[in-house]
């Protein structure tokens, strides 16, 4: 409301800030356009998620399980956040070629490590009592793996997914900023260069909205798989 | 194993070697029926500048020269030069100079053709600021984002007309923020290239880099020189196929806008906009060399102020020998 108001008085001109009307209208106007970019770009982000998902889990399980691979890993692991993704997509872009794939990289890379962090957490996090009580029952290191520590860990990884699909969006995003013909990045960018504000206003609302929805996906599916769980938590 | 059940190692080896020749037999039969693949690259998202390339695709004449040629938008010229220079395309669209400055540190490329012919860059100056020369920039304020290639030359235009940056205000600003700037009074004047205020024409006035004495070439075919040397013939279709394009699109400006739009995939229709930019562009097509030499042509004389340029304001260290950088050989049927 405020913005509306602010952005009609005329101070502010349209290809700097544009009211939120033209840049509802601008959406519905060019509705099958708009969503065809914005599917490009959760399904690229989608992909990379489910990598995450899949790599992340991995790593985080064999990082528990051998103290000589954590030692090993982890200092890969920090030195890959710390590299800014923006310096390497350039690169992916070269070994990967233009299509979905660098993008999906890009969102692989930035999304992935919370996810390692949240395993290797609730997999450690288990009670001792209950540790004691498997291993008292003979149970070996995979077996105390898959029944004791992985459902407790459950409501950590649903965490670390929650973070991780928006950052896995952001990725997205960053791979198309560094190269692509379509998506809700590439948008951003072209019309940033056109002076196409509300493209890129459009462009930006319906990221937030994807990041919204994608956000409350990973919620439902937590619901589902641990309701004892899922009402404890805000976000 | 049953001895005779199943072929010795000898008639395996045979088998598989028949096989290889008669494959790569078929392989090579095949790729010369077959169009080849390449990558053009272009600099920036598509735009009404890559018509001529939309128009060669359209029209079936890459298909003709027995190209399959896949087009893809960039992110500037210098990232067309890094993409084209690590071989993953093998044909690049991009600025003369910008492309000299990186064959110089080191990247494969080399022009074939050259289409816009003039540097875009200009100044642009809200209209009835009364500025029609670079002496009347003394005092002024001149906006810009400072890592562009406009920002780079400023002090080159400057220089080539008896003043020197010490004259003028530069306001560093991001790359949107400087059409706001102007119109609202916020600089005297920003920089940028002439087809990119094609919506504010009738807002500003134009003071052309080439009109004030700097005479670098701009936008044309680049090729990566090591795709070069193995396929001189396929460069020259290209070539012949690109500059068929660029000619129709020198007659024909509002279909040639209408098919690059086309291809594009954002969601408003660019045609109209491009339509603008190719009327902005029609001095920038012509020259006296052209009239003499026909489209693309490069000229040693030009070559050497385009480098030059790099070497005293562009921060190029290397001196390339100019038939390093250019040749005319694809532009002759």
């Amino acid at each position: 409301m405020a913005w509306e108001l602010l952005a009609r008085r005329g101070d502010i001109p349209t290809f700097v800030l544009p009211p939120p009307s033209r840049i509802v209208s601008f959406t519905l106007g060019h509705w099958q356009s708009m969503l065809y970019h914005a599917a490009v770009t959760i399904r690229q982000a989608l992909l990379g998620f489910l990598l995450s998902v899949s790599i992340g889990i991995f790593l985080g399980v064999v990082i528990v399980q051998s103290k000589f691979l954590e030692e090993a890993l982890f200092p890969l692991l920090i030195t890959s956040q710390v590299i800014p993704t923006i310096a390497i997509a350039p690169l992916l872009v070269l070994w990967l070629g233009f299509g979905s794939a660098p993008k999906i990289a890009v969102a692989f890379l930035i999304s992935f490590f919370p996810i390692v962090i949240n395993t290797v957490t609730g997999l450690k996090a288990v009670e001792a009592d209950l540790l004691y009580l498997v291993r008292g029952l003979s149970a070996t290191r995979w077996q105390e793996l898959f029944k004791v520590r992985f459902p407790n860990a459950l409501p950590y990884l649903f965490a670390g997914f929650r973070v991780s699909i928006t950052l896995s969006l952001i990725g997205g995003v960053v791979g198309e900023f560094v190269s692509a013909d379509q998506g809700l990045g590439f948008l951003i960018l072209t019309g940033a260069g056109r002076l196409l504000t509300e493209q890129v206003f459009a462009s930006i609302g319906l990221l937030g909205l994807a990041g919204i929805a994608l956000f409350n996906l990973v919620r439902v599916l937590e619901r589902l798989i641990l309701p004892w769980e899922a009402s404890e938590n805000i976000g | 194993m049953r001895h005779g059940a199943w072929p010795h190692m000898g008639q395996i080896v045979l088998i598989v070697l028949v096989l290889t020749l008669v494959a790569t037999a078929c392989g090579q039969r095949g790729a010369t029926r077959q169009q080849q693949e390449v990558t053009l690259y272009l600099d920036w998202a598509i735009d009404g500048l890559h018509a001529p390339f939309f128009v060669a695709l359209k029209k079936g004449w890459f298909e003709e020269a027995g190209l399959k040629v896949d087009i893809q938008p960039g992110q500037g010229s210098s990232d067309a030069v890094k993409v084209v220079g690590s071989g993953k395309a093998q044909f690049g669209f991009a600025d003369a100079a910008t492309m000299t400055k990186g064959a110089a540190a080191g990247a494969p490329v080399k022009m074939v053709a050259v289409l816009v012919r003039r540097t875009p860059a200009v100044f642009i100056c809200k209209k009835g600021s009364g500025i029609t020369a670079i002496k009347d920039l003394a005092g002024k304020s001149i906006g810009d984002a400072p890592q562009t290639a406009t920002a780079t030359l400023l002090p080159a235009v400057l220089e080539a007309n008896g003043s020197k940056m010490a004259d003028i205000k530069f306001v560093a600003m991001t790359f949107p923020a400087r059409v706001p700037a102007v119109l609202e009074g916020k600089v005297d004047c920003a920089l940028g290239y002439a087809q990119e205020f094609v919506m504010i024409r009738d807002k500003v006035d134009f003071l052309p880099y080439y009109q004030f004495g700097i005479n670098s070439y701009s936008s044309g075919i680049m090729v990566n020189t090591d795709f070069l040397k193995n396929n001189a013939d396929a460069v020259r279709r290209f070539v012949q196929a690109a500059l068929r394009g660029h000619e129709f699109v020198l007659q024909n400006a509002k279909e040639a806008a209408e098919i690059a739009a086309s291809y594009s995939k954002e969601p408003q229709n660019n045609t109209a906009y491009f339509i603008g930019e190719l009327e902005v562009m029609v001095p920038y097509y012509a020259d006296d060399e052209v009239t003499k030499n026909g489209h693309g042509w490069m000229s040693d004389d030009r070559w050497k102020i385009t480098q030059d340029l790099m070497r005293k304001y562009g921060g190029q260290e290397k001196e390339l020998a100019l038939t390093d950088l250019y040749t005319n050989e694809f532009l002759k049927k």
